[in-house]
C-alpha cells in the first residue's frame, strides 16, 4: 500500500468540538473531518473525495484564551466586515437583531506536532503534492488563524505490522482495531457530512484516543520508516 | 500452640532442590516452597467452603490456582534475589540489571497465557489478580518492566521453569502493562465481582501463607453447637426470637427486637455452622460478648479485632493472644467479633479492598445495633451490604429500632427482598415498664425533685453534654443535701471512667440510695436498673435507650411516673443532636404525657421519626444522602487502607493527659523505653494509655502545651485541672475553665 505521510507543526490549535458553545473545547488531535477538510482545501475540491486517514500527534501544553465569538441569530444575515479598524469613513453599524457577540473561553493546544497518513487514489496523491509544492496561500488546520507548517511530505509504503511495537505518539485508533482492555479515552469523531434539509448531517467514527507508550493493538500497519499507521476504515 | 501444629499437618514440604530462588528473607523460603503453602491453603479453602462460595465454580477455582502458581514468579529477578541475599547474609549474585521493579508486575510478564486456554475475560482476570496482588503507590512502568524481563528474567527462563516446575512465556509481550493500567471497576459488571473474588482470595491465601497460618481456622467448630449446649446447661428455652433466627439460617435476616431478649444468642443460632463476622458499635460490648462466647460457652473458634483488642486480650490473660490477633487480622477465624471500621470499609474502594470483601463471600455478617451509628456510617453499612450480597455473603441486621429511612434504602437497592430475606419483629408488650412525665422546664430546675426522690430510691439523671453534667453536679454538691451524688461522663481518664462504671453497677446492685448524674454514655453497654430517670430531651432512639436504664427488668405498678423528661433549654442542641429531630421527637411523644409508654409504641415512634418525609431538610438526612452518593460515585483505588480508616474513625478527638497526672507517671514512660520484655512493655504501655482522656480537638487546642515523647507522641499534655478522688469516686473530671496556676 502507498500513502502520503505528512509531518505538520502548529504553534497553536483549537479543534473545536461541535456543540461546545459555552467554552470552546478542543479535541486532543484534529478529528478526521478537519484533516480531510484541509486536504480538500489543498485540492480546492468541490465535492467529497474518498480517502483513508491516520491521525497521530502530541502537544506541549494546553492553554486557555479568551475570544470574542459572533452569534448569528438569523440564517439570512447579510455579509459584513468583522473588523472595522482601518476602514475609511467608518459608518458601519452592526444589526443587533441579526448578530450578537460574547467573549468565551477557548481551549488551545500549544506546540502541536502531527503525523498524518493519507491513503488516496494515485492521481489525487499527485495533485496534493503539487498543491503543497506550489500553493499560493498559507494553510491552516482547524481554525483559520492556526497556521500549519508542513515539515515533511513523503510517499511511503505501508504494510501490516507483525511484531510488538509501542505508540510513539498519541493516536486515534478506530474501534475495529482497538484492544478494549487497553486504557483509552473513547471518542466519536466526525468524518464526513451530507446536507439534509439544509443542515450538515455527520457520519461519525468510533475511536479510542490512546496515549503514547501503549503497545499497538494487533492488525495495525507500519510504514517503511517504522511509523505506526492506524487507518480509520 | 494449637494453630501451629494444625498448620504443619496440612503443609507438605516440596523437596525440589535446584537453583535457589528465595521468596522470603525471614524464613529463607524458596518461591516454590512459598507457592506450595498457598496451594495447600487453596485446597483447604476449597474443601471447607467450596460449596459456600456462590460465585466460585470449577473454572474460577482453576483461575485462582493459576493465579497462585504464578503470583510470585517475578521474584526470581536478580535485584530482588540480591535484596534477600543481603538480608540473610548470603553472597549476592552478579548482574547488569539492578532495576527495582515490583515483582507482582513482573510475574504477569512470565505467565504463558497462550498455553493456558483462557478466554479473553479469564486472561484479564488472571492478569489483574496477579498484577495487583500487592498494591503499589507506583503505577507499572513499562520501560522498567521491559528491561528486567528482557535482560534478566528471560535469560534465566530455564532455571525458573525448573525451580517452579511451571511453563513460562516463550515470547515476551508487554501488552499486559497497558491492560493493568485499565483497572477493573464496578462498570465492568459481573466481571468486576469475579475479579474481586479471585484477587481478594489470592491475597487472603498469600497473607495467611506468609504468616504461616491456615487461611481458615477452626473450620470444624460450629458456634451454633456451642450456644445450644450452653443454653441447655443453663436450661434456657429458645424464645420466639431465637426460634425465628434458628429456623432461617439460610436466609438474610432483619430483626427488630428490644434489648434483653437474648439477641446475641439469636445471632449465634443464625450463624449456626457457618463462618461469621459479628459487628457491634461499642468495643466494650464486643469485649463482653467475646468473654461470653470464649469463656462461658467455651468456644475456641472466636477472634477479637478492634483498635485495642490486642491490649484487651493480653490484659485478659489470653495465653496465645498473639495468635488470636493474627488469625483475627487475617479474617481466618470461624467467628470474628469486630467493629465495622475493621472489616466493612470496602465501600471506600481503597487499594486492597478486595481482600476484605472476598472475606465476606463465604461468611455471614451480623450488624448489631445499626441505629447507633451516625448516618454516614449507616450509609457505608448499607453500601457494604449491597456489595456483600454481590459476592455471595449473607447478612443479619439486628436492632432495637430500625430507622425507616434505612429500611427503605435497603429495599430500594434490592439488598433486602422477598426471596432471600426474612423480617421479624419481637417485642414484649406484656410488661409495662415506663410511665413518662413531661416537664416544660430546664433540667436544672428539677434539682429539688431529684433530691426528694433520692431519699428513698436510686435516681439517674442523664444530660446531653458534659458541661451540663458538671454544672448540675457542682450545684448539687454545694447544696450539701446529705445525699450521695456521683458524676459519670466521658471526660475522666480511662482508668477513672472504668472505676466509675464499676461503681455505678455496684451502687445499683447494692440498692444504695442517691443520685448519679451522667451523660448519654450510659445509654449503651452499662447494665443498670434505676428507680427514677430524670433526663433532658433527646431524639427518640437515644431517649428510649436512656429509658432502658430504668425499670430494665421490672414492671411498673401504680400511677406514679418513673420517667421525667425536661424539654426546656436542652443542652447539646445543635452540637450533639439535630434540632429538628429533637423538636419532632417532642411532638411525637407528647400524647404519652402522664401515660404508660409501652414497648411497641417505642418502636413505632422511632419508625415514624425516621421516615424520609419527616426528615426533609435535616442535617441527618443530608449527611446520609451525601454519604450514599459519595459511595455510589467514588473513584476506586484512590485511597489506601489507612486513609479509609482515618475517614471513618472519629478523628475529632485526641487523647490527652492532664499535667498533674503526667508528672506522676513520667517515670513510667522512661521505664517503657528501657524495657525489652514484650509482656511488660504492654503492661507499661497500658499504664500510660489508661491515664488518657479523649477530648474534642477544638476544646483541647486552647490548653494543650506539648506532646509526650516517643512512642506516645499521639498523646498530648493538657494544662488544666483534673478533679477526681479515686477513694470515694467523687469529682468533676477534667475542668476546662480552671487553668493551672502560672507558676505551677
Amino acid at each position: 500500500m502507498k500513502a502520503l505521510r505528512l509531518k505538520l507543526f502548529q504553534e497553536t490549535a483549537c479543534y473545536k468540538k461541535p456543540f461546545a458553545s459555552k467554552v470552546a473545547e478542543t479535541y486532543p488531535l484534529p478529528p478526521y473531518s478537519t484533516v480531510k477538510g484541509m486536504i480538500h482545501a489543498l485540492l480546492r475540491a468541490d465535492r467529497f473525495i474518498s480517502m483513508r486517514l491516520s491521525v497521530q500527534g502530541e502537544y506541549e501544553a494546553k492553554l486557555l484564551d479568551y475570544q470574542r465569538h459572533y452569534f448569528f441569530k438569523k440564517l439570512d444575515t447579510v455579509a459584513f466586515p468583522l473588523i472595522l479598524d482601518g476602514i475609511q469613513e467608518n459608518r458601519f453599524v452592526y444589526d443587533t437583531n441579526g448578530i450578537s457577540t460574547m467573549p468565551i473561553y477557548t481551549h488551545m493546544l500549544y506546540g502541536v506536532n502531527l503525523l498524518i497518513h493519507v491513503e488516496v487514489e494515485d492521481s489525487v496523491l499527485e495533485q496534493v503534492i503539487q498543491a503543497i509544492e506550489g500553493g499560493g496561500i498559507h494553510y491552516s488546520l482547524g481554525r483559520w488563524e492556526d497556521l500549519v507548517r508542513i515539515d515533511e511530505y513523503k510517499i511511503v509504503f505501508v504494510e501490516e505490522l507483525d511484531e510488538e511495537k509501542d505508540l510513539r505518539y498519541h493516536a486515534y485508533i478506530s474501534d475495529h482495531l482497538l484492544d478494549i482492555d487497553t486504557r483509552h479515552i473513547p471518542y466519536e469523531i466526525p468524518w464526513k457530512y451530507e446536507i439534509v434539509n439544509g443542515v450538515r448531517k455527520w457520519e461519525k467514527v468510533k475511536v479510542g484516543y490512546v496515549p503514547k507508550g501503549t503497545t499497538a493493538p494487533e492488525g495495525v500497519c507500519i510504514d517503511e520508516d517504522g511509523e505506526l499507521v492506524f487507518f480509520h476504515l | 500452640m494449637r494453630m501451629e501444629s494444625l498448620y504443619f499437618s496440612i503443609y507438605k514440604p516440596g523437596g525440589r532442590k535446584t537453583t535457589m530462588f528465595y521468596a522470603k528473607s525471614e524464613t529463607k523460603e524458596a518461591i516454590r516452597e512459598h507457592t506450595d503453602r498457598l496451594l495447600d491453603n487453596w485446597e483447604l479453602l476449597r474443601d471447607c467452603y467450596g460449596e459456600r462460595f456462590v460465585r466460585m465454580n470449577e473454572r474460577m477455582w482453576e483461575l485462582l490456582r493459576l493465579a497462585i502458581e504464578y503470583h510470585d514468579i517475578g521474584k526470581a529477578n536478580t535485584a530482588f534475589q540480591n535484596k534477600i541475599r543481603r538480608a540473610i547474609q548470603e553472597e549476592v549474585l552478579e548482574t547488569d540489571c539492578d532495576v527495582d521493579v515490583p515483582h507482582n508486575y513482573l510475574s504477569v510478564g512470565l505467565v504463558p497465557f497462550n498455553k493456558l486456554n483462557l478466554t479473553k475475560e479469564e486472561t484479564r482476570l488472571l492478569t489483574h489478580a496477579i498484577g495487583y496482588h500487592h498494591e503499589r503507590d507506583k503505577r507499572p512502568d513499562k520501560e522498567a518492566i521491559r528491561l528486567v524481563l528482557e535482560s534478566d528474567l528471560y535469560l534465566q527462563r530455564e532455571k525458573i521453569v525448573k525451580h517452579m516446575n511451571l511453563p513460562v512465556v516463550e515470547k515476551l509481550s508487554f501488552r499486559f502493562v497497558d491492560h493493568l493500567l485499565r483497572r477493573y471497576t464496578i462498570h465492568d459488571g459481573e466481571a468486576f465481582w469475579d475479579y474481586v473474588l479471585i484477587k481478594g482470595l489470592l491475597q487472603r491465601i498469600d497473607h495467611a501463607a506468609s504468616a504461616h497460618l491456615p487461611v481458615e481456622s477452626y473450620t470444624d467448630q460450629h458456634v451454633g453447637v456451642y450456644v445450644r449446649h450452653y443454653m441447655k446447661r443453663q436450661s434456657f428455652q429458645l424464645n420466639d426470637l431465637q426460634r425465628f433466627t434458628a429456623s432461617h439460617t439460610n436466609k438474610n435476616v432483619v430483626v427488630i427486637a428490644q434489648t434483653g431478649m437474648g439477641k446475641t444468642e439469636a445471632a449465634l443460632l443464625w450463624i449456626d455452622r457457618d463462618k461469621a463476622f459479628f459487628t457491634l458499635p461499642l468495643r466494650v460490648s464486643i469485649n463482653a460478648i467475646y468473654e461470653r462466647i470464649r469463656h462461658q460457652m467455651g468456644c475456641e473458634a472466636v477472634g477479637l479485632l478492634h483498635s485495642t483488642s490486642a491490649f484487651y486480650l493480653a490484659e485478659r490473660g489470653e495465653e496465645n493472644w498473639e495468635v488470636i490477633k493474627q488469625q483475627s487480622q487475617q479474617l481466618s477465624m470461624k467467628l470474628l467479633l469486630t467493629t465495622v471500621d475493621q472489616i466493612l470499609k470496602f465501600p471506600f474502594y481503597y487499594r486492597g479492598f478486595e481482600k476484605e470483601l472476598a472475606g465476606m463471600a463465604n461468611a455471614k455478617v451480623v450488624i448489631d445495633e445499626i441505629q447507633a451509628y451516625d448516618p454516614k456510617i449507616a450509609a457505608m453499612l448499607i453500601k457494604s451490604l449491597e456489595m456483600i450480597k454481590k459476592v455471595g455473603g449473607q447478612f443479619m441486621i439486628m436492632t432495637a429500632t430500625l430507622p425507616t429511612l434505612y429500611l427503605d434504602e435497603l429495599k430500594r437497592r434490592n439488598i433486602v427482598d422477598e426471596d432471600c430475606t426474612v423480617f421479624g419483629k419481637f417485642i414484649d408488650n406484656e410488661n409495662h415498664r415506663h410511665r413518662i412525665q413531661f416537664h416544660d422546664r430546664e433540667i436544672t430546675e428539677g434539682i429539688e425533685d431529684f433530691i426528694k426522690a433520692a431519699r428513698s430510691a436510686q435516681v439517674l439523671v442523664i444530660v446531653n453534654t458534659v458541661r451540663r453534667g458538671i454544672e448540675l453536679y457542682e450545684h448539687l454538691s454545694d447544696m450539701d443535701a446529705d445525699i450521695p451524688v456521683y458524676l459519670l461522663h466521658s471526660q475522666f481518664t480511662q482508668e477513672d471512667r472504668q472505676g466509675l462504671e464499676r461503681r455505678i453497677k455496684e451502687f445499683n446492685m447494692a440498692k444504695e440510695k442517691g443520685i448519679w448524674i451522667t451523660t448519654q454514655l450510659v445509654e449503651a453497654s452499662i447494665d443498670i436498673d434505676f428507680d427514677y430517670l430524670f433526663t433532658e430531651m433527646s431524639p427518640l432512639d437515644s431517649l428510649f435507650q436512656r429509658l432502658g436504664r430504668c425499670y430494665r427488668r421490672r414492671s411498673i405498678q401504680g400511677e406514679q411516673c418513673n420517667i421525667h423528661i425536661f424539654t426546656q433549654n436542652v443542652s447539646g442542641v445543635p452540637s450533639v443532636y439535630d434540632e429538628h429531630l429533637v423538636r419532632e421527637s417532642i411532638c411525637l411523644l407528647e400524647p404519652y404525657d402522664g401515660k404508660i409508654l409501652d414497648e411497641r409504641s417505642k418502636v413505632e415512634l422511632v419508625e415514624k421519626l425516621y421516615e424520609r418525609e419527616r426528615l426533609k431538610g435535616t442535617a441527618f438526612l443530608q449527611e446520609f444522602e451525601d454519604a450514599l452518593s459519595m459511595f455510589d460515585h467514588l473513584d476506586p483505588y484512590e485511597l489506601n487502607k489507612q486513609e479509609a480508616q482515618r475517614k471513618l474513625r472519629d478523628i475529632q478527638t485526641i487523647p490527652v493527659i492532664p499535667r498533674r497526672i503526667y508528672d506522676r507517671i513520667a517515670d513510667l514512660i522512661e521505664e517503657y523505653r528501657r524495657c525489652r520484655n514484650g509482656k511488660e512493655r504492654i503492661g507499661l504501655r497500658m499504664g500510660v494509655e489508661k491515664k488518657t482522656i479523649s477530648v474534642h480537638r477544638f476544646l483541647a487546642e486552647k490548653y494543650v502545651s506539648e506532646r509526650l515523647p516517643k512512642p506516645f507522641e499521639h498523646i498530648y499534655i493538657i494544662d488544666v485541672e483534673y478533679d477526681f478522688d479515686q477513694e470515694n469516686g467523687k469529682g468533676t473530671g477534667i475542668q476546662f475553665d480552671k487553668s493551672l496556676p502560672a507558676f505551677y
